[in-house]
């Protein structure tokens, strides 16, 4: 049940901050781990996570109800993830002694967010996957978006995510094959 | 890793670090801002008070003044002979003997002034005037008492206006009506209202001709047949 609109009117119209917290509450993972599908770093997907709630605080925009409230923060999200990947496309640093513990951190918010350990699994298969396929696959697959809500998230077409959507599970359901999962749903 | 508090108190201290941000930025805009409002303010309570209206000295055409010596001793030969209303310019015509006076003949139908010297002559002006003025009561009286031809033909409205002392600036020079000489007529220049002076104003339709005597006369011919004759003049310094 997406309460974040209802939150989210609480917080912009009436002031009060607990709106915002339960958002952020609601959200930041799963929001964190599709922000990671797209800039491949979890803790940059954290930052901009944190960006993202940062600027519903400040600029407040206005949700119009056109799509759900969980859809509509996505794309703000994305938008500030496409940004941050132009600014960083040249200069991406990880610090060393990061690099090591970035699949544990992953899978701790993983292991609290994806409940089901077959979808942890391939979620994790997914890693390897480009971005894009990562990122229709977590949303449609993971979020259980529709495909129209991931074409508004994605700034594509319904029909371009459908075709995207197709060479993604194509792709997944090779590595994990190679990774020697069973599963025919994929 | 961050827990979700973590985030949430990360996420409220950068909100109200921005507030606080927006405010000093308000603060430094309204610092700014404030004189140039005060300017504009005084400027616009100095523009409705008048005290940027531009408003240059007009100065009126001023007719050449005939101030000093030579001129004021030609005029003062003339102007002692000629009435306000109805006498024709006298010229003043003399020599450096007393006996001499200067002819005026008025015209009936316009302020045509022909003038004549018995002995033309550029010699001392003022004496021969002065003298002139005593000298034959009798014509001045005459002159006077004549009904005055002062229609000046050009100007119907100023009937006498033709009559009086004419100048006029041609091509810059100065010219101020004359009474020594007779001159013939040369090439046509113009019209009365082509040139600055008295006849623009009073009798425009005058014909203004060189003079084949002399470069420095002109002859001004009125629509009635009288002329009068224009010599060019240095005017005085205002120095002088």
């Amino acid at each position: 049940m997406d309460n974040g609109a209802s939150s989210y009117r609480r917080f912009r119209d009436n002031g009060d901050d607990s709106g915002l917290d339960d958002i952020i509450i609601e959200y930041s993972d799963g929001l964190i781990l599709y922000l990671s599908s797209i800039v491949g770093n979890i803790y940059s997907a954290e930052e901009l996570a944190e960006d993202t709630f940062v600027l519903l605080g400040t600029k407040k925009p206005l949700f119009k109800g056109k799509s759900s409230f969980r859809t509509w923060l996505y794309s703000i999200g994305r938008n500030l993830a496409i940004d941050w990947l132009r600014k960083c496309s040249r200069h991406k640093t990880v610090p060393i002694e990061e690099t090591e513990s970035l699949p544990d951190y992953e899978n701790v918010i993983e292991e609290a967010y994806i409940q089901k350990e077959e979808k942890l699994a391939i979620h994790r298969a997914m890693r390897s996957l480009k971005s894009e396929y990562q990122q229709v696959l977590w949303l449609v697959y993971f979020e259980e978006m529709s495909n129209k809500e991931a074409a508004e998230i994605m700034r594509k077409s319904v029909r371009s995510v459908e075709s995207l959507l197709y060479r993604a599970r194509k792709s997944l359901r090779s590595q994990l094959e190679m990774e020697g999962f069973d599963n025919e749903k994929t | 890793m961050k827990r979700h508090e973590d985030m949430i108190k990360n996420v409220h201290s950068r909100i109200d670090e921005y507030k606080a941000e927006q405010k000093k930025k308000h603060k430094r805009i309204a610092f700014a801002a404030a004189p140039v409002c005060a300017a504009a303010v005084v400027c616009a309570g100095l523009w409705t008070a008048g005290a940027f209206e531009n408003t240059p000295d007009k100065q009126a055409f001023k007719a050449p003044v005939s101030e000093p010596s030579a001129q004021a001793e030609i005029t003062q030969a003339t102007v002692q002979s000629v009435t306000s209303a109805k006498l024709t310019t006298v010229s003043a015509n003399t020599t450096a003997s007393a006996a001499q006076t200067a002819a005026v003949t008025t015209a009936e139908n316009a302020g045509e002034v022909k003038t004549s010297a018995t002995e033309p002559s550029a010699a001392t002006v003022p004496e021969k005037s002065e003298e002139n003025t005593d000298a034959p009561p009798t014509q001045q009286e005459e002159a006077l008492t004549q009904p005055a031809s002062a229609e000046s033909s050009d100007n119907s409205s100023s009937s006498d206006a033709c009559d009086r002392l004419g100048d006029a600036y041609i091509n810059g020079e100065y010219y101020l009506q004359w009474f020594g000489g007779t001159f013939t007529p040369d090439q046509f220049i113009g019209n009365g209202s082509d040139f600055a002076g008295f006849y623009q104003d009073f009798c425009p339709n005058a014909e203004f001709y060189t003079a084949k005597e002399s470069s420095d006369i002109v002859i001004v011919r009125f629509s009635s047949g009288g002329e009068v004759t224009l010599k060019k003049t240095v005017l005085p310094s205002s120095d002088d």
